[in-house]
Formats: C-alpha cells, structure tokens, sequence
C-alpha cells in the first residue's frame, strides 16, 4: 500500500464478499461490472500516482469457473474508466489463485468479476486503502478498541490507518468544546 | 498523537520491500496494476484463513436472511411434524420437502 499511496494513507472499508452460484437467470458473462475503484475521480489520472487501492483476501480458491475475478492486465495505464463494458471484456482474464493468497491492485486498474457456474461459495475479505485527501467510505476514528491498536505489530501504522493522527475532529475550542461525535468512540480494551 | 508517516521515506519502503521478497510483485503493479502474494510470503497459516473465513460466514449469516430462513424452516419443520402425527398421509410429503431444505441451508 506504501508503494501505491505513499507513507501516508488511510483504511477507506473493509468487506467480506460472499458469492454464490449464480443464477441460471443472470445475462452474461459477467456479475461484477467492470470498473475501476477510483472511477469518482475525474479522468486523466496518473497511474503512478493511484488515489485509492484495494487488498483481497481469497478465503476460497479463485478459478474462472468458480467466479473469480475479472481484470484486464495493463489497464491502469489508460488512465480513465472503461467506456463500455465490452470494452473492457474483450481484454479481460480470470484472476486463478489458491485460497490463502493476497491480491492488490492499483484503483486504475479495471476489473469486475466472471459468473460463478459451480455450487458452494467464493469467499473473500477486502480492504479498499486510500490517499489521505480521499474520502474513505467508512469512519473508523474512535471506533476501533485500544486494545485492538495494542495487540499490533505497529500500532502507529494501524492508528494512521484509522485517522486517528488526524487531529482535526479533536480540535478542541476554548479548551472546554470539543466537536461532538454521533456516535460514543469505543472504550479501551 | 505520533505521526506515523513523519519519520518515514519511500528508501525504507524499499527496504522493507526487499526483507519480504516482494520485488516482482511491486513491479507487477506497475507493470500489470495487479499483484498476487503467495501466502508463503505472508507469514501467515492456514489457521489465519479458516478462522477469517469461518467468522466471516459467521456474521454474513447473522445479517443476512440465511438465519431467519432457516429458523423459519425449522418452525416449518416442526408443525409438519406435529400435523403429521394428527394425520400422516396428508402432511408426509410437505415434511420431507421442508427438512431437505434445512438440510440444503445447513
């Protein structure tokens, strides 16, 4: 993530994904549409210089017949969306990848995810990370347990994660008003 | 609060980069914009990713309808059973169906 964001990043959400056989009813070959994770950001984009990146965990073993992933490999370097979603399936592959490994992509890079023609489910954790002037989809400050900063490795990296080095919604007026939170941050330990 | 990032360079990334073996797959997210880590590389056991996934599952089923449904079924279940003792022949085939979907959900 270092090496995509820069030092300074932030957790942007976490998922599981749960997929199942996918219906005789479904069109196409394709359930997840092609996209790319920083598509709300308005083109040309640097690619060396993605504003959001994303991490999944693969629970269960990833083939093209079991619904894996779609991308299309170098599409990073377009810089832009795809305009269509043919556009982008004509170049697409299956991610193919046991259970237990780790996969990151750059937020340029397109992809979705095939039709899942077998029984039983694709499992999967995600963590989508982004710059630190991006928006993340969920609010960890002060949510997130002390005790759960503690039992890290790095725990600085974690808290930088979780905003919570961000000073801003800690700015405290007269010392006596501090920016009310709606919902009480969670207790230590 | 400590800045985390304040004392860091992109030199030590490299190093850091260097200490797990990740190379090729840095210069696959450059070059492919995509990366896949072994679990060799990772450090982590197969315990790691049973009990992710096992509690994963746990809580999509306590969010989804999958609980509910087959609580329903069971209820289902239950008066099939009863019913079916006042009067077997009427009810015997409702029974089979509503316990071979428990045993689908399950």
């Amino acid at each position: 993530m270092r090496h995509l964001l820069g030092d300074l990043h932030r957790a942007s959400v976490s998922n599981g994904w749960v997929k199942w056989q996918t219906p005789e009813m479904h069109p196409g070959p394709i359930t997840t549409q092609f996209h790319a994770d920083q598509g709300n950001v308005p083109s040309p984009w640097d690619w060396r210089h993605p504003h959001v990146s994303n991490m999944n965990w693969l629970l269960t073993d990833y083939t093209h017949a079991d619904g894996a992933f779609a991308y299309v490999p170098g599409s990073h370097q377009i810089g832009r969306s795809p305009k269509s979603q043919e556009e982008a399936l004509e170049h697409a592959v299956a991610l193919e990848a046991p259970a237990g490994s780790l996969v990151m992509f750059s937020g340029c890079l397109w992809h979705g995810a095939f039709r899942k023609q077998t029984p039983g489910l694709r499992v999967s954790m995600h963590g989508l990370h982004c710059a630190h002037y991006y928006l993340p989809q969920q609010d960890f400050k002060g949510r997130i347990p002390e005790a759960f900063y503690e039992s890290s490795d790095d725990p600085g990296y974690l808290r930088m994660l979780m905003r919570e080095d961000e000073p801003w919604l800690e700015a405290e007026l007269d010392g006596t008003f501090k920016v009310p939170r709606t919902v009480e941050p969670a207790s230590a330990g | 609060m400590e800045k985390w990032w304040a004392n860091r360079s992109m030199d030590d990334n490299a190093d850091a980069i260097a200490a797990l073996g990740l190379e090729n797959e840095v210069a696959a997210l450059d070059e492919v914009g995509l990366a896949i880590v072994p679990q060799s590389k990772l450090r982590l056991n197969d315990d790691f990713f049973a009990t992710l996934k096992r509690r994963l599952l746990e809580v999509a089923e306590s969010l989804s309808a999958c609980r509910s449904a087959r609580a329903n079924l069971r209820f289902l279940w239950q008066v099939c059973q009863e019913k079916s003792a006042r009067s077997p022949s009427r009810t015997y085939s409702t029974r089979m169906r509503s316990s071979a979907a428990c045993s689908r959900i399950r």
